[in-house]
Parts: C-alpha cells; sequence; structure tokens
C-alpha cells in the first residue's frame, strides 16, 4: 500500500495530488492526519508544499469540468474534520479526469456520494452557526463569540456577519483549533493564534442574557415536551458555549 | 430596557402562535445599518418543546377587549397583564439581534383600545426599528383585524412578511368562538395585501419593498367540527388565490378553562400531523385536495397521505425508476423532492438499478412496492400484503419527526416533510 502524507491545507493537499499524477504512483490514501499510523507492508512518501504545482492541478480541474466552482467545493470539503477527507477528495478528482467532465450530477457513483456527504456536513454545520453563534458585548464594544465546531468553518462562517454587523468590529474564536477571524468593521482577517485573550464584558451584557435566558424559557410550551426533537435539532454538543444552556 | 417580568408576560401571551419562520426574504443592510435576512431563514435556538426560536416573538400588548374563547389572551382570563412601549421594543429587538440570539422580530399584539388604536402602535414600532434604529433583519407583523386598511397598507412597506390568522376553519364556528371578528375582517385585508403586492411587483420600481416574504395564516384544529377535507379545500384556495406563503395548523389545547362550545381534549397531534403532511403534498407534490381525502372528508390516519393516495390507485404502479417523469417520482410512497430530484439527475448518466438507489441513500422500504428498476421488481404483488408492510413502515418512523409545530424552515426543511 502507498500513503501520501501532506500539509492540511488546500495547497498540499493539490501537491499530493499534482506528485499523484506526476510520478504515475496513484496512492491508496493520501492524509494530512497527525495520528495515521502506517503498517510495515506502507510505503509513505511525504509531499512538500508546491504553489505552483496546486494552482495546475487547480486548472486541470476547470478545464475538465468547465467550472470554477468543482475546485471551491474541493477547497470547501478539504475544511473537514474527517482523516479520510483527502482520500475522498482524491477520489473525487480521479473521477473527474477519467471521465472529462463534470462529474457532480453522477449521484450513484461512490466517489461523488462520498465527496457530497464531506461537503454537505461542512455546508450544514456552517448553516447551524450561523444561528446557534452566541456574541458577548465587550466593555470596548467590539462582539466576542467562542465556539467550538466540527470542522474549520470560521473562515467561511465570519463573511455572514460581517454583512450583518456592518460597521460593528467582532471576533468569532474557534477555541479547539485556536483560529480566530477578526473584524474591524471593514475586512476580515483570518489567524491562528494561541496567545490568551482577556475578554471584560460590557455593563449590560449579563443583565441581557438573563433577559433571553428568560425569554427562551418563557417561549416553551411546557405541556408538550419534545426532547427527541431539540436534540435532533440543537445536538448538546454545541450547548456549551450557548448562554441560554450555561446560566 | 424593558424588564424581565413584562418580558415573561409578554411572550408566553405571545408563544402559542406557531409560526416562528424567518424564511422568504432577501433584505440587504444598508451602509448604516445593522442585520439583513437570509433567504432560507436560521433558526438560533430549539426549546425543549422541539420548536425553533428564530423570531424575537413578543405582543406589545396582552391586554384584550375581545373575549375569543379558544384565546389564552381573551378577556376574561384571569392572567398576569402588561405593555411595552415601541422603543422597549425596539431596543431589545437590537439587543438579542447584535448577540445573534435571534433572526428578527415577530410583533403582534393584543387589542388594548382599539383596533386602529393598537395598529398605530405596531406600525410606529416596525417604522421606527428601520428608520431611526437602522434595523434591517427579518420583521413579521401581526395584522390587527379591522384595523384602517391604509395602516395595514403601509405596514407592507416595512416589514418583510405579514399574517393575519383565519383562527377558525369556517364562518360558522367564528361567529360561536370568536363572535368580535368576523370573516371578512380577516380575508379583506389579506385580500388588499395580496393585490398590492402584485401591484408593486408589476411595477419595478418597489421590487422587493413591499412584503418580500409574502403572507402567512394559521388556524385552530379540533376547536370546531370542521373535517380534514374542509381545512385543506381552504389552505387550498389561500394558497391558490391569495398567494399565501404558508398555512399553519394549530391542534387545538383547552386553556384551563370549560364551555359547552369547545371539546375537552387536546386534538390528537396525529390529526396536525397528517395535515401537514397533506398540506406539503399541496404546495410540492402537485396535489390537489381532492385526491387525498377519503370518502367522509378525513384523511387516512393508517398511513401518510400519499401512501393512502397510492393504494387507491395501485393500477398506476409500478413506474420505471428510469423513465418516470419527475411529477410521477414524487408521487412513489417514500420518495420525496430531494429524492426524485436526485433520481432525474442520476439516470441522466447512467441506468439505476436497485443498488444504485441504495447507495444513493433512497429509502426503499415503501417505494420498492410501488417501483422497478430497468423492469426488475422487487416489492409484493399481494396488496394486502403491500398495506402490512406499509403500516409497519409506518409504525417504525417517528411521525413526530415532521413539523409538529414549525420546523426550521432551511432550505434543508424540505427534507422533513418528504413523505
Amino acid at each position: 500500500m502507498k500513503v501520501f502524507t501532506c500539509e492540511d491545507c488546500a495547497v498540499g493537499f493539490f501537491s499530493a495530488v499534482f506528485k499523484a499524477y506526476e510520478s504515475k504512483i496513484m496512492p491508496d490514501i493520501i492524509t494530512s492526519s497527525k495520528t495515521y499510523q502506517p503498517s510495515f507492508t506502507t510505503e509513505v512518501i511525504g509531499v512538500i508544499n508546491n504553489e505552483v504545482n496546486a494552482k495546475r492541478v487547480e486548472n486541470a480541474i476547470i478545464k475538465y469540468t468547465g467550472f470554477t466552482s468543482e475546485v471551491k467545493n474541493i477547497r470547501l470539503a478539504l475544511l473537514s474534520s474527517s482523516s479520510l477527507k483527502e482520500t475522498i477528495c482524491y477520489n473525487y478528482i480521479k473521477l473527474i479526469v477519467e471521465k472529462k467532465q463534470r462529474v457532480d450530477k453522477m449521484l450513484n457513483e461512490i466517489a461523488v456520494i462520498e465527496f457530497n456527504e464531506l461537503k454537505d456536513k461542512i455546508t450544514y454545520e456552517k448553516h447551524r452557526m450561523t444561528g446557534f453563534l452566541r456574541f458577548h458585548e465587550t466593555d470596548k464594544g467590539v462582539l466576542y463569540a467562542h465556539y467550538e465546531p466540527d470542522n474549520n468553518i470560521t473562515e467561511i462562517l465570519a463573511p455572514h456577519f460581517a454583512k450583518r454587523l456592518n460597521n460593528i468590529p467582532f471576533i468569532i474564536h474557534d477555541v479547539k483549533r485556536n483560529v480566530l477571524a477578526l473584524y474591524n468593521g471593514k475586512e476580515i482577517r483570518t489567524i491562528k493564534s494561541d496567545t490568551p485573550l482577556y475578554i471584560y464584558f460590557s455593563e449590560q451584557e449579563e443583565s441581557m442574557q438573563k433577559l433571553w435566558k428568560k425569554y427562551f424559557d418563557s417561549v416553551n410550551i411546557k405541556e408538550r415536551p419534545h426532547l427527541k426533537q431539540q436534540d435532533g435539532y440543537l445536538p448538546r454538543r454545541y450547548r456549551k458555549h450557548m448562554s441560554e444552556f450555561s446560566l | 430596557m424593558i424588564d424581565i417580568d413584562r418580558l415573561k408576560i409578554l411572550t408566553e401571551s405571545a408563544k402559542y402562535d406557531v409560526s416562528c419562520s424567518s424564511s422568504g426574504s432577501n433584505r440587504k443592510n444598508t451602509c448604516n445599518g445593522v442585520g439583513n435576512a437570509a433567504y432560507g431563514g436560521i433558526c438560533h435556538s430549539f426549546t425543549p418543546d422541539g420548536r425553533c426560536i428564530s423570531l424575537l416573538k413578543i405582543l406589545m400588548s396582552n391586554k384584550c377587549i375581545y373575549d375569543c374563547l379558544y384565546c389564552v389572551n381573551r378577556r376574561s382570563n384571569d392572567i398576569p397583564r402588561a405593555t411595552a412601549t415601541p422603543d422597549e421594543i425596539c431596543e431589545l429587538t437590537m439587543s438579542f439581534y447584535k448577540r445573534n440570539y435571534i433572526e428578527g422580530l415577530f410583533l403582534s399584539s393584543s387589542v388594548e383600545y382599539s383596533p386602529d388604536k393598537t395598529m398605530e402602535l405596531l406600525l410606529e414600532t416596525v417604522i421606527k426599528l428601520r428608520k431611526v434604529y437602522g434595523f434591517n433583519g427579518y420583521i413579521h407583523l401581526k395584522g390587527i383585524p379591522n384595523a384602517d386598511r391604509m395602516m395595514i397598507l403601509r405596514a407592507g412597506n416595512y416589514v418583510d412578511r405579514m399574517s393575519f390568522n383565519i383562527e377558525l376553519p369556517s364562518e360558522k364556528s367564528l361567529k360561536l368562538l370568536a363572535p368580535q371578528k368576523s370573516k371578512d375582517s380577516i380575508i379583506k385585508p389579506m385580500k388588499m395585501l395580496s393585490d398590492d403586492a402584485y401591484n408593486y411587483k408589476a411595477n419595478s420600481k418597489y421590487k422587493h419593498s413591499f412584503l418580500p416574504a409574502g403572507q402567512t395564516t394559521q388556524m385552530i384544529v379540533g376547536a370546531s367540527p370542521e373535517t380534514d377535507g374542509h381545512i385543506l379545500k381552504l389552505t387550498e384556495s389561500l394558497y391558490r388565490q391569495f398567494k399565501l406563503k404558508r398555512v399553519y395548523y394549530s391542534s387545538y389545547v383547552p386553556v384551563n378553562f370549560k364551555t359547552p362550545y369547545l371539546p375537552v381534549e387536546n386534538t390528537r397531534l396525529l390529526r396536525e400531523h397528517r395535515l401537514y403532511q397533506a398540506d406539503w403534498l399541496l404546495r410540492f407534490y402537485g396535489f390537489n385536495s381532492d385526491e387525498i381525502v377519503d370518502d367522509n372528508g378525513f384523511l387516512e390516519e393508517k398511513y401518510d397521505p400519499k401512501c393512502a393516495w397510492a393504494l387507491k390507485h395501485l393500477e398506476l404502479f409500478p413506474v420505471e425508476i428510469n423513465t418516470a417523469p419527475i411529477e410521477m417520482l414524487v408521487r412513489i410512497p417514500g420518495v420525496g423532492i430531494k429524492s426524485a430530484y436526485r433520481i432525474a439527475a442520476a439516470r441522466k448518466y447512467t441506468n439505476l438499478s436497485f443498488d444504485d438507489l441504495k447507495r444513493m441513500k433512497i429509502v426503499l422500504k415503501r417505494a420498492k412496492h410501488f417501483v422497478t428498476c430497468n423492469g426488475k421488481f422487487q416489492g409484493s404483488d399481494n396488496d394486502s400484503v403491500i398495506k402490512t408492510m406499509l403500516l409497519l413502515a409506518e409504525t417504525n418512523e417517528n411521525y413526530t419527526q415532521m413539523s409538529m409545530f414549525s420546523t426550521p424552515e432551511i432550505t434543508k426543511s424540505v427534507i422533513t416533510g418528504e413523505i
């Protein structure tokens, strides 16, 4: 068995795909997982980032499919937390190369099914977080939100809030990955940082959270409990960072 | 800022309104404003009753001059009363919105002095919210029956959605249970708004500015004797004639109060569930109300309405997955809109087999009795066996999964209503 290892980013992955086609070694697995454990018979080849090669793979995909959206979709899928993500995207690209056309509607192909599942999970989590994220007002007027999404969605989530909050600066903090989206009222920057943040809430913050909690409790119809549905729509793992559940 | 006690009172009085969706509007932010609307709607939280919180659902006042028998806020009911000012509502909306608690405001009110006075306060609030507070998020405003028509029309320029609640499915029941409201006081403004929305759309200058998310309504099921067929016919005409976006049903729940006019028991949730399933068939699946009710005018309880229809029309089945038109694919029991479109997309490239369908996660539990793949059939051709199998499929299904109340109207919601 042959395995390519690469860095956990789009350039790293596309570099590995380039290497596969260039060297004709077509690996069984491509992975960026730090915890990947090769067996005795596995041949592991490390691939170094190469912007130029990565771009060539992207261009080939656009040439075959006729759409830039396919590259976008692959980049999106690579935000997944799944350790199989690179292999699934690689299989998807292999199908594009084989068919020499767009394959996204070939919904009975395993490569397409697995790819769509990966991608849909990310879009769905992003959609959920546009609702479940909670901002806290700091003493400086900046809004601060902490959360722990399953996938690395901070970068694709922040623009949604920039459009809404407009002139109000905010910080979205993925505390699991130490990824932060910073918005100054004009532009967003996404960074990785381990530096601890010191956040002080504004005077009204606590009372607003109490009002929200009271609203949450009052709008519920006690005579008709349906916890199973609540759990289905709002998984418990997300509730840690939502004030109506943590107060 | 509004105090916590009044917030509690005004929320508890508003919570029985079923609608909470924030979908259907594309409103954009303005240069110094706050907020925009997401077309598919966004759910911000879920309460232990399984309902979504999308909007801040609140009454301006729960002091009411009316005495509608089914309503918690009726004059003769002994509950705490409160009123909020337009500024209090605006401040609360802005503070909640900024923190991403909500998608916008669902504002309604009891009629404290007169319909006009109440409508005036509601209108003042939404204009303030848009103009003074610069809010561009979603606003759903409840219309007040018998209020001045110019005020109702004016409100349409500022809010995303408006609703007048039908309350009860017939004029007779309305007279009995809500004598101060008349059919005309509800239907007329609905018609007026739908005509005006049409005029605005025709004139491109006003595009998107008048009720971009249209109108909805709500009626109580089980408080009065109307059949499912009657309710669905009414629903159908509301969709077709008034271009309503959504008709909501709420099962009647007795509110600690006995009267010979009202049943003592809760309406069974199964009835509400079947009505919502039928509503989906009307809106998305191309069915007519006449096709889905039985001879007595009721929906089958044992099977979902599409299954019941298919069992009555076994002569139309099985259909061939690889060639059937999409209008027929959506009529196969167990195949939803999304599945039908996936089948239609995939079969352009290849002939689909049962294995393909399984891999595509098309649920075949019910469908297999009604389809062939490349001429192959995997179901039973014995009618009574099919019926038993379908019943089993039904009991295994957790029917409460669907819209018991309001399901989140995200784009994905087509899945939850699939039957």
